[in-house]
C-alpha cells in the first residue's frame, strides 16, 4: 500500500481528501502545516507521494518542498500541489523547487486520483 | 466666522468621521469572521457526517454480500438469481462510493471561499489605513510635505495578494466593466499580457 502525506492548514480539506485517498486504497499521513510535515519527513516517515497546499500560515508550500528536497530520502519522491492558486509564476516557482505537478482547488475526486496514479506510476 | 475658519472646521468634522471608519470596518470584519468560523465548522461537520454514512453503507453492503454468498443454492435458477443480485449490490456500492467521493471533494469550495473572504478582510484593513491617513491629512491641512499612499497602490497590492483566478477576474472586471474577465487569467500576467488559459491540472 502506497503512503501519501497530505499537508493543508484546513482541517476540512485534511479530513475530506484523506477520506478520498483512504477509500482509494492509500495510507494517509496528515499534517496541518509545513513544519509538522517537515518533522514527519525528518523522522523518516515512509512516504511515496507528498500532496501539499501552497498558502499556509508560517512556512509556505514552496519553501516547504525546498526543505523536503534537501532530505536524502525524499529527493525523488513525487510532490503535488493542491491549491486555490492558479498563477503561472507560482507554478513555475513550484516546478523549480522540485514539484511534480499542480492541481487547482476544487479538484474532483476523479481528477485527484487520476493525477496521483500518473505520478506514482 | 471667516471662510478659512469654516473650511478648517469642516475639515476637522470630516476627519472625525473618517476616524470612525475603522470602527465601522471592525463591525463588518466581525461579521465576516463569524461567517468564516461558521462555514468552516459546518463544512467539517458535513464531511464527518459523510464519513459516517460512507462507513455505515460500506459495512451494510459488505454484510449483504456476505449473507447472499452464504445462502445455499438449490437450483441453477437460484444460482443465476444470486449472481445477478450480487452484481447489483456490488454495482450500487461502487456508484455510491463514487458519489460520496465526489461529494467529499466538492467540500473544497469552502477553502476557496475562505481565502476569498480573507481577501475582503484585507481590503477592509486597507480602507482603515487609508481613512486614517486622510483624517491625518485633514487635521494637518497646512503641512506641505504630507506624503500618503494612494488608494490605487492599495488596489495594486490587493491584486498581487489574490490566490484565485476568480478574484483576479472580478477585480479586473470591476476596474474595467466593459472588458470580459478571463477565468484563468493570471495576475502576474495582467489581462493585456495574458499568455492564455492555465490548465487546472499540470504535470511538470
Amino acid at each position: 500500500m502506497k503512503t501519501i502525506m497530505l499537508v493543508d492548514d484546513s482541517a476540512t480539506i485534511l479530513l475530506s481528501i484523506s477520506n478520498i485517498l483512504t477509500k482509494a486504497g492509500y495510507k494517509v499521513e496528515k499534517a496541518s502545516n509545513a513544519n509538522d510535515g517537515l518533522t514527519k519527513f525528518k523522522a523518516k516517515t515512509p512516504v511515496d507521494l507528498l500532496i501539499t497546499d501552497l498558502n499556509m500560515p508560517g512556512m509556505n508550500g514552496i519553501d516547504f518542498i525546498k526543505e523536503v528536497r534537501t532530505l536524502a530520502d525524499y529527493k525523488f519522491m513525487p510532490i503535488l500541489f493542491l491549491t486555490t492558486e492558479s498563477q503561472q509564476s507560482k507554478r513555475a516557482e513550484a516546478k523549480a523547487a522540485g514539484a511534480s505537478g499542480w492541481l487547482v482547488k476544487p479538484a474532483t475526486a476523479a481528477e485527484l486520483l487520476d493525477t496521483i496514479k500518473l505520478v506514482l506510476r | 466666522m471667516g471662510v478659512m475658519q469654516a473650511r478648517h472646521r469642516a475639515a476637522l468634522e470630516v476627519a472625525q468621521e473618517l476616524d470612525q471608519v475603522a470602527t465601522f470596518n471592525n463591525v463588518v470584519r466581525g461579521h465576516l469572521a463569524v461567517i468564516l468560523a461558521e462555514t468552516e465548522k459546518a463544512s467539517y461537520d458535513i464531511v464527518e457526517r459523510l464519513q459516517t454514512i460512507w462507513h455505515d453503507v460500506s459495512a451494510l453492503s459488505m454484510n449483504c454480500l456476505a449473507e447472499a454468498k452464504e445462502k445455499s443454492v438449490v437450483s441453477p435458477d437460484d444460482a443465476q438469481h444470486q449472481k445477478v443480485m450480487l452484481q447489483a449490490v456490488d454495482q450500487s456500492h461502487e456508484q455510491l462510493d463514487n458519489l460520496l467521493m465526489e461529494t467529499m471533494a466538492s467540500i473544497q469550495f469552502q477553502d476557496v471561499t475562505r481565502q476569498q473572504i480573507e481577501a475582503v478582510i484585507d481590503g477592509l484593513g486597507r480602507l482603515d489605513t487609508h481613512a486614517a491617513m486622510l483624517s491625518e491629512r485633514l487635521k494637518h491641512m497646512d503641512e506641505p510635505n504630507f506624503v500618503f499612499q494612494p488608494l490605487s497602490q492599495h488596489l495594486e497590492e490587493m491584486f498581487l495578494g489574490y490566490v484565485t483566478s476568480a478574484q483576479r477576474s472580478s477585480h479586473t472586471r470591476s476596474l474595467n466593466p466593459t472588458e470580459e474577465g478571463d477565468e484563468f487569467t493570471d495576475s502576474a500576467d495582467r489581462p493585456a499580457q495574458s499568455a492564455g488559459p492555465r490548465p487546472k491540472i499540470e504535470l511538470f
